[in-house]
């Protein structure tokens, strides 16, 4: 792998990060209210808003806002949130960890069963097995994750099963065990929404893969079936999947609220929302940060993983 | 239609629920509920709770939210607590009087009680707290609902004298109120902290606390009731979605649900072995009609209005039969000044259309209205006042909004009409004189007079209970006929909780829950919880 290429595309990734939080920081402050208006509610009289304004450092300039907001970035310190008045890095790294745990269990068991599955279905293309599986996947892509998870806490939270929590959350250093069974619902949920997005995927790469002309040698040259799938067909079809891979993983880091609030998980979605209701913009600042760099770090993640697979991407 | 308020019965779920589906919308509520206990209290134990939506801060001061009202009621005390019968006593407070006029209180402070970080209530504690909630630049949202308080100062290290800048009958029950919770010199002294870090004299102390996720508490052993609390441990869990809620009362994972909307309450009540409460509350949804300003500042027009609701029909549609009708004013049988005989306005038709054309409306007319999507009772007000309002030919257009930006846009700006949402206050004059003064209050409807402001001044000044009830009950009447607001129900204040769960408090002001006198029964799953 080039060293240069990917330096280049870290910096490509770090000015893309100061855009977006330029343009973020103007959009939140396009929206009506700011902080003050929403700790106040129906008590914001001009007096005390413009009291609370002036102790939040509301009533700066806004190109000050946004300068002090980077200078402290850059210093490694994300301020304080505005309605929490706790510091930002940390609410962030809480939520944060939390998120990352559920995207890995979720990405891992998602691939496990989804490439598996798309492998099969494009060497068995327009059997039945095929058709069975596709079939599948589209009842998957058409049921929507409020309606999977609360179908999973009925069949698995409530009697008579009453398996599993139906929802919250435990740390892992407070007891493994709860955390393993905080955490396998809304895994699930979000699983089953992913396997069939990444599953049609690697179908088709599959095939594409299947119907190229390196693959049709391979087979002249007499060797074995399971050899030409596995080792030469799957490596390349492999790189489309990866990219969706990086793709979701930016997904179930800020997009899954949803989910998160069925199952009362403290995820960075619920955090970020609850930031954008409230105004809070040092936190929906630092929180949109954190997720573009996931996306920036996903895609950095998954070029060098494509060029592990296919020597040739990165040498240009 | 009458209403009428017998005083609290205890009663259970089954002979509740028979009472309210049988007398439909005339509902006969008791004004608190209390669950009966079976025996003698019995200590130990974790009770978990769920909450429904935002826990920003544990800051009594900075609080908005119920939720926030609701943890730290536990964490802290006040002065004065509000009785169940919506009376007030002495907590902080061992005794209180006024001066012969009114303007000066003097409160003789409890002795020997110990606040969480290890100091000992005095006077210094509550004149800190109450000036840093006076204090403009705090920025405390409730700062007025506490009465036109002067000063506070500290007349020896038990005794304190409130001064204020006019006659205030209520502020006993006013130091009640969700912001006047008493925090320690030294939590004042360290305001920044308070989100996080209780300084208070409550039942229970703080374990751990995460922002719209958990709040963990444990019994304060040095709590100055003694015996008291009976809970080893209480634990509040935000579940920010009304069907996880459900399943988590359901699978015994939580204990009780704090905060019940009408049509989760209709599907806990069916769960065997969970008591739904419900008791008369005063919160409402008001659509503001402002009287300054064209079609509604004829006051015919807004009597047109008012005759076109069928209230019982429109209470019982927006709050599925957990609430009451209501006649445009503010004040519900929850409070001690009302009217409770007193005929509800009758639907009138063609009384209505006459003084529609008298206002040389005859056609009828469009107006906007713009409705806040949080809570959703406020969607549901604004459908059913506009179904209503068209029959005598007043086309209202609802315009949805996010709540933030209506708050910010459009709440008291005088400009649109709009569905506003209250809570129920610890006094008639609370919600009076916020609604309705310009110089207490926001003067929402844009109505306020010489003679409005009058007859709120005596009503605060007033100790006598005869005369404050002739004062209020003139008001209400003046407000239900003349006043700004279109007010078509009150909404009962809704809980649930598990059989095992004894002394589960219901209260009209739905967010004090102490729960010092709350106990699990033995074969609670909380008992085997710790």
């Amino acid at each position: 792998m080039n060293p240069a290429f990917l330096l280049r595309r870290l910096l490509h990734g770090l000015i893309s990060l100061v855009i977006l939080s330029l343009i973020i920081f103007v959009c939140t402050h396009l929206l009506p209210g700011d902080a003050a208006t929403a700790i106040l509610g129906d008590n914001a009289t001009p007096a005390a808003l413009a009291a609370l304004r002036a102790r939040l450092g509301l009533d700066r300039p806004l190109p000050l806002q946004y300068v002090m907001w980077l200078v402290g970035v850059l210093r490694g310190d994300f301020g304080v949130s505005t309605t929490l008045n706790q510091p930002v890095g940390e609410l962030i790294g809480l939520h944060f960890a939390n998120s990352v745990t559920l995207a890995a269990i979720t990405l891992t068991s998602a691939a496990l069963i989804a490439v598996p599955l798309g492998v099969i279905a494009a060497v068995r293309r327009g059997r039945s097995l095929d058709a069975t599986i596709l079939a599948g996947s589209y009842i998957g892509i058409s049921i929507p994750d409020f309606v999977i998870g609360p179908i999973l806490i009925m069949l698995f939270a409530a009697p008579p099963l009453q398996l599993l929590p139906s929802s919250g959350y435990v740390a892992i250093q407070d007891s493994s065990l709860g955390w393993l069974a905080h955490i396998v619902l809304p895994a699930a949920t979000l699983t089953m929404v992913l396997i069939a997005h990444l599953m049609r995927q690697t179908r088709s790469g599959m095939l594409d893969v299947l119907a190229s002309d390196y693959i049709r040698t391979a087979r002249l040259k007499g060797l074995p079936e399971r050899m030409v799938l596995w080792r030469h067909a799957l490596r390349n079809a492999l790189t489309t999947s990866i990219t969706v891979l990086a793709l979701d993983f930016g997904y179930l880091m800020g997009s899954i609220v949803i989910v998160e609030e069925i199952f009362a998980y403290p995820g960075l979605g619920r955090l970020i929302v609850y930031a954008v209701a409230n105004r809070d913009l040092p936190l929906v600042q630092g929180a949109t940060l954190v997720i573009g760099a996931v996306y920036v770090g996903a895609n950095l993640l998954a070029d060098w993983a494509h060029g592990l697979l296919n020597p040739r991407v990165g040498r240009a | 239609m009458r209403r009428t308020l017998p005083r609290p019965p205890l009663l259970t779920r089954r002979g509740f629920g028979g009472l309210v589906t049988g007398t439909a919308a005339g509902l006969l509520l008791p004004q608190f509920i209390i669950r009966p206990a079976r025996g003698a209290p019995q200590a130990g134990g974790q009770l978990t709770i769920a909450l429904f939506k935002d826990l920003r801060t544990l800051n009594p001061i900075m609080g908005i939210f119920g939720n926030e009202w609701r943890t730290c009621v536990n964490l802290y005390d006040n002065l004065t607590q509000l009785t169940a019968e919506g009376g007030v006593e002495g907590a902080l407070a061992e005794s209180y009087e006024p001066s012969d006029d009114g303007r000066v209180w003097t409160f003789k402070l409890r002795r020997g009680v110990k606040f969480h970080d290890g100091s000992e209530l005095g006077s210094a504690d509550v004149v800190a707290t109450i000036s840093k909630i006076l204090d403009p630049s705090t920025a405390a949202p409730y700062k007025a609902e506490l009465g036109p308080i002067a000063a506070i100062k500290a007349v020896d290290s038990y005794t304190v004298r409130f001064e204020l800048s006019s006659p205030y009958a209520d502020l006993p029950k006013a130091l009640a109120s969700a912001t006047a919770r008493i925090v320690s010199e030294g939590g004042i002294a360290d305001f920044g902290k308070l989100d996080g870090t209780p300084h208070g004299t409550g039942p229970f102390v703080l374990k751990e606390f995460v922002p719209n996720e958990r709040v963990v508490m444990e019994r304060n052993s040095a709590y100055f009731r003694s015996g008291r609390p009976f809970l080893d441990r209480l634990v509040m869990r935000v579940l920010p979605d009304t069907s996880t809620q459900v399943a988590a009362l359901r699978n015994r994972e939580v204990d009780a649900i704090a905060d019940v909307d009408a049509d989760t309450f209709k599907e806990i009540s069916q769960i065997q072995g969970v008591n739904a409460l419900q008791v008369v509350g005063g919160t409402f949804n008001n659509l503001v009609l402002y009287a300054n300003k064209p079609p509604f500042d004829d006051p015919k027009v807004r009597m047109a209005l008012r005759l076109a609701m069928d209230r019982a029909a429109m209470a019982a549609a927006i709050t599925g039969g957990t609430g009451t009708p209501a006649d445009d004013q503010p004040v519900s049988a929850a409070y001690e000044y009302v009217d409770r005989s007193a005929q509800i306005r009758k639907q009138d038709l063609v009384q209505a259309r006459q003084l529609l054309k008298e206002a040389g409306h005859g056609d009828g007319f469009e107006h906007k209205v713009v409705v806040s999507n949080s809570p959703a009772s406020r969607e549901k007000t604004a459908v059913v006042v506009q179904a209503m309002a068209q029959q005598i030919g007043i086309r209202f257009n609802l315009e949805l909004m996010d709540n933030a930006r209506y708050g910010s846009t459009i709440w008291n700006k005088g400009i649109d009409s709009y569905i506003g949402n209250y809570t129920t206050r610890p006094t008639e004059d609370a919600i009076l004189s916020k609604l309705y003064s310009k110089a207490y209050g926001i003067d929402e409807g844009r109505w306020a007079s010489p003679d409005v402001e009058k007859m709120l001044d005596v009503g605060r000044a007033t100790t006598d209970p005869t005369k404050r009830r002739e004062i209020y009950l003139a008001f209400e009447r003046l407000a239900s006929d003349q006043g700004p607001f279109i007010i078509p129900n009150f909404f009962n204040s809704l809980g649930a909780s598990w059989s095992h769960v004894n002394d589960w408090p219901v209260r009209a002001i739905t967010t004090e829950q102490k729960l010092d006198l709350t106990w699990l029964s033995p074969e609670a799953p909380g008992r085997k919880r710790i």
